[in-house]
């Protein structure tokens, strides 16, 4: 497919998701770095940059995290370059510290724009917190709101305008529905000229402002000049920001405000109830474009926000009106108008606006008896591992390896990734996870208790180079006796398989070292490390015991590529695949023990004849279900 | 005089939903029409739920999400996720074009494939059926299915966009793949009966 995102056509209409819009934006912003760690909604930014970044003279990396992303862009503007640090939500709390110090000391005099993908609803997410916080009340820095594709280009390119002006961190804040809808684009024009690196670290100007206005070093003066300068001017940037609109005509009684998707849900319910009202729509909702929200509340009786997934800008408002227009009531989340948590569309928009406008909602069908058609099978496309999954052998090896043992509750402790499924039944690895590295920091809390149970900490190779090494040297430096399984799949595999520094390339598809996962592991003080394959089921299971029985630290590596990415390359190398399994039907006994004890959704389970079968079309010819039937019924498919 | 078109495409993961989202999406924007995209994903992997939102739109631009009872045209790769996409978003009298080959979870349970047709039958103003699933494998590759699912919705007559900007979108999009998916293209078109 053509790379629409590099295309030199200014005027041009193109259909991008908002990811590859931010990833234009940076382009046509003259943005020579770009660094990430993989997290949905907004792994498609740098995938897109790095795909592109050679011809455009830009580095753009997948960083082992969060954090070192947001420092190496940070280096990047010391040396005059733009630059571009992406991460989803959670990948914020990461960059917490960083930030901060940036946004009190400076960056470089390059521009650095932050382009987060919060995730209203938690539909790829442990939670759904709205890190709009963190930019405002922590980082204490301007945050843009894009509603749509075009606004995410538009945006992210004067985000680097912005910063350079502003002299910190621009936080552009998006969501799932920015992120990864997708709609026509209009170009804009690809710069020319790059620039070209200089290291100057403005921290020294800064220090001498510091020294001559106080006297001394006084970290105090660099909090006070957030407030009384920066705020200050990004307030006047705010007034004049194209897409803060005002619309209206001053016979409005009810005044509505909105950012980033809400605002076009909005205006498809107020064009649903025929209603008219004043808008104003916050594209730059922080800090609060001051003038149009004066001349909003003093034109209106009451004005409601609708904003995901905090009362972030209703908070604001509230705070401003109550000096600038005190009778005016502001409604939202804080007044019980709108709901407190979870993802907005057009209909949750319709019913509070329909309330405070005094309309009646237009009705829905009922459709009663379909819904009774489709309710006793709703669920019937459950969440499981691919077949051919990797994790689902690693998952069946603990298992077995764990009844040998006697061990029936383990103190088993889960991290994030795909793996995540292995503490469902049936192989129930875990019942507890947090976040990115947690297993690890969990687990010692619960070794160092001495709970009588073995303390199992499973984490995946992306996690493990993201957050595991601290809290596994921290474990083996505190005597923590624990097993570390680190699932290795070669790749971040549940964002779209980003390469890792196990991987052994770059985002940019250029040829790199590997780190490999068992010197880290060793080198953290775990003396027993068993590398295993998942695949070979049999011989798993010795290794894992061997490593659940050794005295101290122990840690085993499942390394077996993901499945859908291994076929993904044959195919793409013209390499023919493994040819499916098939179960004889004159030896399957009907016992149930694969599709009970293993669960690969390609194994299905045919009630009428009693007896196993498999399909062809999910079958990826891995052959663990050979391995584990007791009747020896499952053999390759000879006959196609 | 253009209208705006609210179009759903239902599938499961795997089946080629999204590109063919994009197809569509294309042949709009070089019709005239503002377009904006939006999906929902259940279990993200393959074989979980799918449904991809298309919106044509005059000139307003809404959000990404249909909202409910408010889709003009349900196009479906996959006849149970079709009728879960319907009892949400179509809106009376809407018309549905659905493939007839359904994709069975591994517990095979699945409801009655007419008991599907017959309340697809029952909440839409036109419903049109195939099997592209059939069709797809027998021009050699059963990925093909989508294409021929967007000649079926084209055939419809409920696209408002001309046949050879979705061909061209097709070419565009698919590079050395088009003229297998050109021809999946043609026999969805040949194929699709109204039910």
């Amino acid at each position: 497919m053509n790379e629409l995102v590099s295309l030199d056509a200014p005027g041009q209409r193109v259909l991008l998701m908002g990811n590859e819009a931010v990833a234009r934006g940076a382009l046509e912003g003259n943005c020579q770095f770009a660094a990430s760690y993989p997290g949905t909604p907004s792994s498609e930014i740098l995938e897109t940059l790095g795909r592109v970044a050679k011809s455009f003279g830009m580095h753009a990396q997948w960083s082992t995290n969060e954090m070192v992303a947001l420092w190496s862009a940070a280096g990047a503007t010391y040396c005059g370059l733009r630059a571009l640090a992406v991460a989803k939500h959670h990948g914020v709390a990461w960059m917490t510290d960083p930030v901060i110090n940036f946004a009190h000391w400076q960056i470089g005099k390059g521009g650095l724009v932050m382009a987060i993908g919060d995730d209203p609803g938690g539909h790829s997410s442990s939670n759904e917190y709205d890190s709009r916080n963190l930019a405002v009340r922590v980082f204490e820095i301007p945050v843009l709101e894009p509603a749509n594709p075009q606004e995410a280009k538009d945006f992210t390119k004067q985000g680097f305008e912005l910063s350079e002006s502003l002299k910190c961190p621009i936080y552009e804040r998006l969501t799932t529905r920015v992120c990864h809808a997708t709609s026509d684009v209009t170009l804009g024009a690809l710069p020319k000229e790059r620039r070209t690196p200089e290291f100057y670290p403005t921290t020294i100007e800064l220090g001498m402002e510091m020294i001559q206005a106080k006297g001394w070093v006084d970290m105090a003066y660099l909090h006070d000049r957030i407030h009384t300068k920066r705020l200050k001017e990004a307030a006047e940037v705010s007034n004049a920001f194209a897409q803060n609109i005002l619309q209206m005509d001053g016979d409005e009684e009810v005044g509505v405000v909105a950012s980033g998707a809400c605002r076009h849900y909005v205006a498809e319910a107020v064009d649903r109830l025929g209603a008219k009202v004043a808008f104003l729509q916050m594209g730059m909702p922080f800090p609060l474009p001051t003038k149009k929200a004066s001349q909003l509340l003093k034109s209106v009786h009451e004005v409601i926000v609708f904003e995901e997934t905090d009362p972030v800008i209703e908070t604001e408002l509230r705070s401003f009106a109550k000096d600038e227009a005190p009778e005016v009531q502001i409604l939202g989340k804080l007044s019980g108008s709108t709901p407190v948590a979870g993802e907005f569309n057009v209909m949750i928009v319709l019913e509070a606006l329909a309330k405070v406008l005094n309309k009646s909602l237009p009705s829905l069908p009922d459709r009663q008896d379909i819904k009774d058609v489709i309710a006793p099978y709703q669920g019937i496309r459950r969440i499981a591992l691919c077949a051919g999954c990797p994790h689902r052998a690693s998952g069946y090896v603990m298992k077995k390896a764990r009844e040998a043992l006697g061990i029936d509750f383990p103190a088993g402790i889960g991290d994030i990734g795909c793996y995540g499924m292995m503490g469902l039944p049936p192989l129930g690895a875990f019942s507890l996870t947090n976040c990115m590295g947690g297993s690890l920091g969990i687990a010692n809390g619960v070794a160092q208790t001495g709970v009588k149970q073995p303390v199992i900490a499973y984490i995946g190779d992306s996690t493990f180079y993201h957050a595991g090494i601290p809290s596994l040297i921290n474990a083996t430096f505190n005597n923590a006796k624990l097993t570390t399984v680190i699932l290795d799949n070669q790749g971040t595999a549940m964002t779209g398989f980003q390469p890792h520094p196990g991987s052994g390339y770059t985002a940019m598809g250029d040829k790199t070292k590997i780190v490999p996962l068992e010197n880290l592991v060793k080198a953290c003080g775990v003396e027993h490390v068993e590398v295993l394959d998942p695949y070979q089921i049999a011989n798993s299971i010795e290794g894992a015991k061997r490593a659940l029985t050794h005295a101290g630290a122990s840690a085993i590596i499942f390394r077996r590529e993901c499945a859908i990415e291994f076929r993904r390359k044959r195919r793409k190398e013209g390499k023919p695949l493994p040819k499916p399994f098939t179960v004889d039907p004159a030896i399957c006994n009907g016992c149930e023990y694969c599709t009970d004890e293993f669960g690969c959704p390609a194994m299905i389970w045919d009630g009428q004849n009693k007896k196993a079968i498999i399909d062809d079309a999910l079958c990826t010819g891995c052959g663990n279900c050979a391995q584990i039937c007791p009747e020896h019924a499952v053999k390759v498919k000879t006959s196609q | 005089m253009k209208q705006n078109l609210n179009l759903i495409m239902a599938g499961v993961g795997g089946q080629g939903n999204v590109l063919a989202s994009r197809i569509i999406g294309d042949a709009a924007v070089a019709a005239g029409y503002h377009v904006v995209i939006g999906e929902t994903f259940g279990a993200q992997q393959r074989g979980g739920a799918v449904v991809s939102h298309v919106r044509l739109l005059k000139t307003e631009r809404y959000g990404p999400l249909i909202p409910a009872a408010s889709a003009d045209l349900i196009v479906g790769l996959e006849p149970f996720e079709v009728l879960k996409s319907a009892a949400v978003f179509l809106k009376p009298e809407g018309t549905v074009v659905t493939n007839e080959c359904p994709v069975m979870p591994s517990d095979r349970n699945y409801p009655a494939l007419e008991d599907i047709f017959k309340a697809l039958k029952k909440i839409s103003g036109q419903l049109f059926t195939l099997d592209s699933t059939a069709a797809a494998k027998k021009l050699g590759d059963v990925a093909t299915s989508n294409m021929v699912m967007i000649g079926a919705a084209f055939a419809s007559g409920m696209l408002p966009v001309e046949e050879a900007h979705l061909l061209k979108a097709i070419r565009d999009r698919l590079a050395e793949a088009a003229p297998l998916n050109l021809k999946a293209f043609e026999q969805g078109k040949k194929l699709v009966k109204p039910r």
